[in-house]
């Protein structure tokens, strides 16, 4: 924890009015937490998930709600109510990020904030809890990547899967194999059959521009994305359904399916070299229909999404999966005599540890990268060839536009 | 040439709006054959763009011409009888009519998918539009380097436009222009914020020792987020630079941000001195 400990708590301890307020674990006590150890919080984005990622952030951790901010005024306000009145309301982040009793920062902003709005609470020195999908383009997590590793600061992404697979024996033994490198060429293949919500994160294009409720700054909703006439559908859950926001069903569940399954292949620290999708042309706007993306990595290992809501299924290639049985007799004896991979920390023991959570940036970056690639050949419609290390598509400088996304002035990264 | 056949084989909204009932081999055979005159096809196309808020639907013909946009350089790579430069050429010609702003702002936004330099000028006389400066900026900036130009020009003519002015300085710093020295330096006297920071932020993508005695001294006029976003610049430009300069970096930093709440700083600063 930081040695700096929160204003904020130290007058609410020293108030004898705030006592009826504050939280009993804040004021501390027999079975409870002192306050000199308790962390502000605060939550980003108060709508849909966002109090459900607040209480994932702090599950485990003493903590109290601090501050809270969203472009829409009455959400924000809405929340602070029900979760502590004591809290500050903001409508922007900046003004947020600036409040020194901030230790820890949840976002559940739509996805095309949360690279800028993680990097700069890793600037203000606060240690990030995410909502899935880490990003919406690929440089954006990188970015991420970069500024957390300069801040020191812990991220964890908003997906809990890989600590599951951590558990399981068969998934820590494929996690030793894949790492050791002794399957090579790699024959494995791991399909996703489905759950990637391709109707209902399907946007509807050609909707008519309307006004905006009076307590949403749009602009600042839009932020870095296109400034483009307000709809409704491009607000709340539907905002899944805006290229400009996110990416459909397959970048907001992918990082759920994917991101242990990176972990279980030991694949967080690459990414494919070739993807290639089965999609019609896609829609300037809005998320639409695909059939499957295959996804295939430099030592042969594939990673397939097969939608099926749409198209005809994937049969280039059966599912297989890594086991000893794959190795010689002697490989397998090196793989038992192999030491299980560092335990994977929650978000809580990171932040009090002051070490690197889990769901990392480089990892969280890895996973997002799953999706941002299968979304740019399902939107490029030809096969795509990616170099995992400078991050970047080869031979085809227009692909790697949608690598990079301009930003609207003055956000960059 | 009669484009509705082309366009009836692109989808309408389906079962709750969205466009489910799509075929891809018919797409993709329209796509093949637009190809054979792709400039044609695209001027008929932007006359059938609408403005969003009025009657009717272009939904068809914004599908199409952004499926030629993504598609047209691999047909380009492939062909090699210079598809893409047509095809943006044309487009880029419709920008000079009248037309809504909106569809303007649609056809730019094409241009940064899939346009090279021989539309840079074209998209460039709209940095001074606003409400289209956003979109014609980030096309540039897409499109490259080599876009620098439209936005040294556009600034003298968008100087009292904060708006105008600080997309224009955004464009320049994120493209990292060495021609934009001077502009970059001036922007650090500028009383906003936001083309303060502008400012530091394109002398951190060139991360020219020879600026660093006024780029630290911009960097103490911030407060708040600003100073916060201040200190990150300086890390960045630390990391850019050889270590007897950065150590200048690093020793204002610890110098400069001694609140209590600023402990983090004082701390990675002081690391990379060790």
């Amino acid at each position: 924890m930081r040695s700096n400990r929160r204003k904020f708590l130290k007058t609410s301890a020293a108030s004898a009015a705030s006592f009826q307020i504050v939280p009993r674990h804040v004021i501390g006590g027999q079975g409870h937490t002192p306050p000199s150890e308790t962390y502000g919080a605060a939550l980003i984005g108060c709508g849909g998930r966002g109090p459900g990622t607040y209480e994932s952030m702090v599950r485990k951790l003493p903590a109290t709600l601090v501050a809270a901010c969203d472009v829409q005024k009455t959400r924000v306000d809405g929340y602070i109510k029900r979760k502590n009145p004591e809290a500050k309301g903001y409508n922007d982040f900046r003004r947020l990020l600036e409040n020194p009793d901030i230790d820890l920062v949840a976002i559940a902003t739509p996805p095309h904030w949360h690279a800028l709005i993680s990097i700069a609470a890793a600037e203000a020195g606060k240690d990030v809890f995410c909502e899935k999908p880490m990003t919406r383009f690929i440089a954006e997590g990188r970015a991420v990547v970069e500024a957390f590793n300069r801040y020191k600061r812990v991220f964890q992404i908003g997906t809990n899967g890989r600590f599951g697979a951590y558990k399981s024996r068969t998934s820590r033994t494929i996690h030793k194999i894949m790492r050791s490198g002794l399957l090579k060429p790699n024959p494995c293949v791991h399909i996703k059959k489905g759950g990637l919500k391709l109707n209902q994160w399907s946007g509807k294009p050609g909707l008519k521009p309307q006004i905006p409720s009076e307590d949403l700054d749009w602009d600042l909703y839009c932020g870095p994305s296109p400034l483009k006439p307000f709809v409704t559908d491009r607000v709340g859950g539907t905002h899944r359904n805006y290229w400009d926001y996110e990416g459909g069903g397959l970048c907001d569940m992918g990082q759920h399916h994917f991101d242990p399954q990176q972990w279980i292949y030991g694949k967080d620290d690459t990414s494919p070299v070739n993807i290639e999708a089965f999609a019609p042309p896609a829609h300037p706007d809005v998320t639409g229909m695909w059939a499957w993306v295959e996804l295939t990595y430099s030592d042969g290992f594939t990673f397939v999404m097969d939608s099926a809501e749409w198209g005809p299924s994937y049969d280039k290639k059966a599912s297989k999966q890594v086991s000893l049985s794959q190795l010689s007799e002697e490989d397998q004896q090196k793989i038992t005599a192999m030491p299980d991979p560092a335990p994977l920390l929650s978000f809580a023991e990171a932040v009090k540890q002051r070490k690197q959570a889990g769901g990392h940036p480089e990892a969280a970056h890895r996973a997002a990268c799953i999706l941002h690639l299968a979304n740019i050949a399902i939107r490029l419609g030809r096969k795509l060839q990616y170099d995992p290390e400078k991050e970047q598509f080869v031979g085809d400088d227009e692909a790697n536009r949608f690598v990079n996304v301009p930003m609207r002035s003055p956000w960059h990264l | 040439m009669d484009i509705t056949p082309y366009l009836d084989s692109f989808p309408l909204p389906a079962k709750r709006g969205i466009l489910s009932d799509v075929n891809k081999e018919e797409t993709d055979k329209t796509i093949k054959e637009v190809m054979r005159a792709p400039d044609k096809v695209a001027l008929q196309l932007v006359e059938r763009l609408i403005d969003p808020g009025s009657q009717g639907n272009d939904i068809q013909a914004r599908h199409l011409l952004h499926a030629m946009s993504v598609r047209i350089p691999d047909y380009d790579r492939r062909e090699g009888t210079g598809l893409r430069s047509k095809f943006c050429l044309a487009l880029a010609k419709t920008l000079s009519d009248k037309r809504p702003d909106r569809v303007k702002a649609f056809i730019i936004r094409q241009l940064q998918l899939c346009g090279g330099e021989e539309v840079i000028s074209q998209v460039g006389e709209f940095l001074t539009v606003p409400g289209i400066a956003d979109d014609a900026a980030q096309a540039l900036i897409a499109i490259g380097k080599k876009s620098a130009g439209q936005f040294r020009n556009a600034l003298p003519r968008v100087r009292n436009d904060l708006l105008l002015y600080s997309n224009a300085l955004h464009g320049l710093a994120q493209l990292a222009d060495e021609s934009s020295k001077d502009i970059f330096i001036e922007a650090l006297k500028n009383n906003e914020d936001e083309c303060r920071l502008l400012g530091l932020w394109g002398l951190t993508q060139l991360a020219d020792v020879s600026t660093l005695p006024l780029f630290l001294e911009a960097d103490l006029k911030g407060k708040g987020y600003s100073r916060i976003k201040s200190a990150s610049y300086c890390m960045q430009f630390a990391e850019k630079i050889q270590k007897k300069d950065a150590i200048k970096i690093y020793q204002h930093l610890i110098n400069t941000r001694t609140l209590p709440e600023e402990k983090y700083l004082r701390e990675i600063a002081e690391s990379h001195l060790k």
